[in-house]
């Protein structure tokens, strides 16, 4: 146990009693409250310092204390104003209270003279956007500013009691290294999804109670107060995808603010580019436990998702850096192997030196992808982020987000300003659907260059100020100054190397109203005005127009602050400094690194992927399975034959029953990815097999050994119900349908007819299966083929 | 008549930022000035004691134990003090060093070892226990 390092002689109270957070849920965007109650038990005033985390992606637009049946409202002044009147009116004897940002997920509350007593009640609010993808939304609600890494050397002087000492790398580490104790107040948590319909609520992190009311779903900790020790998450599926095109609007006088936002259907484009791919894996001591093993398993999953052709590497990185290749090298299956065993060795120790590795992996791949996996526990996040935006030509970064506390700020800013995404994977949330995400959006169709102009509309201070590219099915949102009444916004750019041209009718008389879209655009300003990089005068100007933005529009930045003020008098008004009560923060769920020994070997492997709840075939009488002899070192599929009904009963009863009913039921195979896991899941293994080629057999065997497993491995797909549409692994199934395409030219006869039957039965949409149906003897039909399968197989895999 | 400073003043008068003067104050480093509105000012002794404190800093001593020093000494005494000069390393002395952590490591001069002891594995262990430092 560690003793508390707070400066609290004697043992004293520490002023935080407790946090509670509740939150409205809408499509689109989710507000929060986040109270801390604060009371004193000592006989003389104190004043707590409590540096806590919020979103990145929040947006702060409130900030209140209530004391004594008082509440008062902060306002926002600039940085070391704010500070002075708050500094003055506690040196004063008054009721003070700041709020200041160190980072935009990090954050300083200052509450001054709590009087013996006396309970104090601060009030934060944000606004952050929640997107649904794929019908699923996710909330994440950090509740404790981690441990992370500070580097440089010591240098300059503290302003803060932060465990880390100020450096020449991160000169605030001070302020953002909360120090941990012990801790006697918890978090209570309400979040109210108004969705409009009924969504499942789900939480990987903590146990929920749910209440129905309405069309809302209340979602709130079973247990009355936890420990603020990790992130929760809690997510909805079932969620509606939001209109095409909308338009909100903040009228602001005789102008307005509006946010344009575009969910574009770009359409397939036939097979996606190739791709050079660099993932760099933070293996770092906050990596150790859970994360360790969780990033190999997203890894593997990735490595799974390239395709022959695409070119790849590995980095790893701690206290320093080691690649796999010396440059990125041919993906084939003796490269696969090599990166599964690279991937299956790593061990969580040492520091989070972020910024060199990413730059080599940018320098490998200028114009391809980075994957970036990490908790983001780093200081310097501006360095990295700058140091990483000015290295890159296209290059785009995807990050995966990986542990019970991780810190979005950087992985988001990298995401977002380099075109790519970021994911978060909490512990007991499924890896593959994020991997399956992360690469749909790398490979998806975009227009780059883009650009807006407008008709009848007059536009100023668009955010973001640089037009990111428009991905296919992710939203695009643009904010501006608008002034008039209808019009038109038209997007042009590039597309596949054509011309992109969307117009998008604007009738801002009838756009849906959004008070808060000033704070938003605001914010949105904000981040595009980063003085990173800047020195001077030219830094000064950019610091002043943020202070304006910030006092004008009431919001949070690192230049403005808020602060409360609570002018007392009598027997209320303390005199002279109160002392300070720095509040103390739990040590991060999940970090072994407070107990167990250094070269502690990290046991995560690629099979606990049991927390990622692959599916259980549907209920039905199994077709006898084919031994697969290439898995020899894979598990054995748990599931062996249960005979009975023989094949094509079994087949009637899998597609529904009688020959008519079978229509492809798209629902039944979503489901089952929905599932419970099951511990005899007989699809990890074969997915496991499946070579760099995305076919199946002994990476160097003979095409007739290849089209007989491959056939055999489809099959088992085919009779789990994994297709092509299956929401999680149907890229895999698509890259074994392709690839059995080609064999098949290759192998002619029995074993090419029975691998198009089976890439016929296995895929989906019109075209693709007319194109197969083509080179089939007779027009399939799903139960002929089955059947014609089974002989087939019979044949060519005779075991 | 002593000289008077307003916070600004201070702190350029002695190289920190007014955040670390506050800062010095809640930590007891530095006595609170009386409040007087805009007019507070601080004195002399306030910046004898900054100086004092970055004195100590120059010697690598960390804030508590700065915080120590300066509860048992005036500013002015621990000013006039020569600073601790480094020990010039003699010829022929062997020295073993030992890495308690990547790249951390202790030397300890051979003849002192033993009395020593396993000093080394139980700094290595400290280390240890003392996380988390990532």
């Amino acid at each position: 146990m560690m003793t508390s390092c707070l400066r609290v002689p004697g043992g004293r109270d520490v002023p935080l009693r407790g946090v509670e957070v509740e939150g409205d849920v809408f499509g689109g965007h989710a507000h929060v409250r986040v109270r801390q109650r604060y009371q004193n038990d000592e006989r003389k005033p104190v004043e707590a310092i409590y540096t806590f985390p919020l979103p990145s992606d929040g947006t702060l637009v409130g900030f209140s204390m209530t004391c004594d049946g008082r509440k008062i409202e902060g306002v926002v002044k600039e940085r070391e104003e704010a500070f002075a009147s708050y500094d003055d009116a506690v040196h004063d004897g008054h009721g003070a209270a700041l709020l200041e940002q160190e980072r935009p997920n990090v954050f300083t509350a200052s509450v001054g003279n709590l009087l013996p007593g006396e309970e104090t009640l601060i009030e934060i609010c944000y606004v952050q956007k929640v997107q649904a993808d794929e019908g699923a939304l996710r909330v994440m609600i950090p509740t404790l500013v981690a441990p992370r890494y500070i580097p440089g050397t010591p240098s300059g002087d503290r302003t803060a009691d932060g465990r880390e000492a100020p450096t020449n790398r991160v000169p605030d580490a001070d302020r953002i290294t909360p120090k941990i104790g012990e801790v006697d107040y918890g978090l209570k948590l309400t979040l109210t999804f108004d969705l409009g319909q009924n969504v499942e609520v789900e939480s990987p992190s903590h146990e929920l109670s749910l209440a129905r009311e309405g069309g809302k779903v209340r979602a709130s900790l079973r247990r009355g107060d936890v420990a603020l020790d990790r992130d929760v998450v809690v997510t909805a599926r079932g969620v509606d995808k939001g209109p095409m095109k909308t338009v909100a609007l903040h009228r602001d006088g005789d102008e307005g603010i509006v946010a344009l936002t575009v969910v574009p259907d770009l359409g397939g484009g036939g097979e996606p580019p190739r791709q050079d791919v660099v993932f760099v894996v933070d293996t770092s001591g906050s990596m150790a436990g859970d994360s360790i093993g969780q990033a190999q398993a997203a890894l593997r999953l990735c490595l799974r998702h390239l395709r022959e052709g695409d070119r790849f590497n590995l980095i790893r990185f701690s206290s320093g850096h080691k690649a796999l290749f010396r440059e990125t090298k041919p993906f084939t299956q003796r490269m696969l192997d090599e990166a599964d065993d690279w991937a299956r060795n790593l061990i969580a120790d040492g520091g989070t030196e972020m910024l060199a590795p990413l730059l080599e992996a940018i320098d490998q791949v200028p114009d391809g992808v980075v994957v970036l996996l990490t908790d983001g526990q780093v200081g310097n996040e501006s360095e990295i982020l700058q140091a990483a935006l000015a290295k890159r030509k296209t290059a785009r970064i995807y990050t995966f987000g990986i542990g019970t506390n991780v810190s979005d700020a950087l992985l988001r800013d990298l995401a977002k300003q380099s075109g790519g995404a970021a994911e978060f994977i909490h512990p007991g949330e499924r890896i593959d659907e994020k991997v399956v995400a992360q690469f749909a959006r790398a490979t998806a169709r975009r227009v780059t260059d883009v650009a807006v102009s407008w008709k009848g509309i007059e536009a100023s201070e668009l955010a973001p100020n640089e037009l990111l590219p428009i991905v296919d099915n992710e939203p695009w949102t643009l904010y501006g100054r608008v002034r008039g009444r209808t019009g038109e916004a038209e997007i042009r750019g590039k597309l596949d190397g054509k011309p992109f041209y969307l117009a998008v009718p604007l009738d801002l008389e009838r756009a849906k109203a959004e008070p808060l879209l000033g704070k938003l655009w605001a914010s949105e300003r904000v981040r595009d005005l980063g003085v990173e990089g800047l020195t001077g005068r030219r830094a000064d100007r950019m610091k002043g127009r943020i202070v304006e933005l910030g006092v004008k529009y009431g919001i949070a930045t690192p230049f403005t602050s808020f602060v409360a003020i609570e002018t007392r008098t009598g027997d209320r008004r303390a005199s002279g400094y109160p002392e300070t009560r720095v509040v103390p923060v739990n040590a991060p769920a999940g970090w072994d690194m407070m107990k167990q020994p250094r070269r502690a070997k990290v046991t995560g492997q690629f099979l606990s992927l049991g927390v990622t709840a692959f599916g259980r075939p549907p209920a039905m009488g199994r077709a006898p399975a084919a031994p697969m002899p290439m898995m020899a070192d894979a598990p054995p599929p748990a599931v062996t034959a249960k005979g009975g009904g023989g094949l094509v009963g079994a087949v009637k009863a899998f597609f529904g029953g009688g020959g008519d009913a079978l229509s492809m039921n798209e629902d039944r195979y979503a489901g089952i990815a929905r599932e419970d896991a099951t511990p005899s899941d007989p699809i990890t293994p074969i997915l496991q097999a499946q070579l760099a080629s995305g076919l199946w057999g002994p990476a160097d065997a003979r095409d007739a050994v290849l089209a007989a497993e491959t056939a055999a491995a489809m099959w088992k797909l085919l009779d789990a119900g994994v297709r092509a549409t299956h929401p999680v692994h149907g890229a895999l199934v698509k890259k074994a349908v392709r690839a059995a395409l080609a064999l098949a030219r290759r192998v002619k006869g029995d074993a090419a007819e029975l691998l198009r039957s089976l890439a016929w039965l296995l895929s989906e949409g019109k075209r693709d299966r007319a194109a197969i149906a083509a080179e089939l003897p007779a027009p399939p039909d799903d139960v002929r083929l089955i059947a014609r399968v089974h002989e087939l197989l019979a044949v060519v895999h005779p075991h | 008549m002593d000289r008077t400073f307003k916070l600004e003043d201070l702190a350029r008068e002695a190289d920190v930022s007014p955040r670390t003067v506050r800062y010095y104050v809640q930590r007891g480093l530095l006595p609170a000035p009386a409040f007087r509105g805009r007019d507070t000012v601080y004195t002399e002794d306030h910046l004898n004691r900054l100086k004092a404190i970055r004195k100590l800093q120059e010697q690598y001593l960390p804030l508590d134990a700065i915080a120590a020093e300066m509860g048992q000494k005036r500013p002015e005494e621990i000013l006039e003090r020569p600073a601790p000069r480094p020990i010039p390393s003699v010829r022929g002395e062997r020295w073993t060093r030992y890495e308690i952590r990547d790249g951390v490591e202790i030397h300890v001069r051979d003849d002192v070892a033993t009395s020593v002891g396993n000093l080394a594995s139980e700094l290595a262990k400290l280390f240890d226990q003392g996380g988390p430092y990532r």
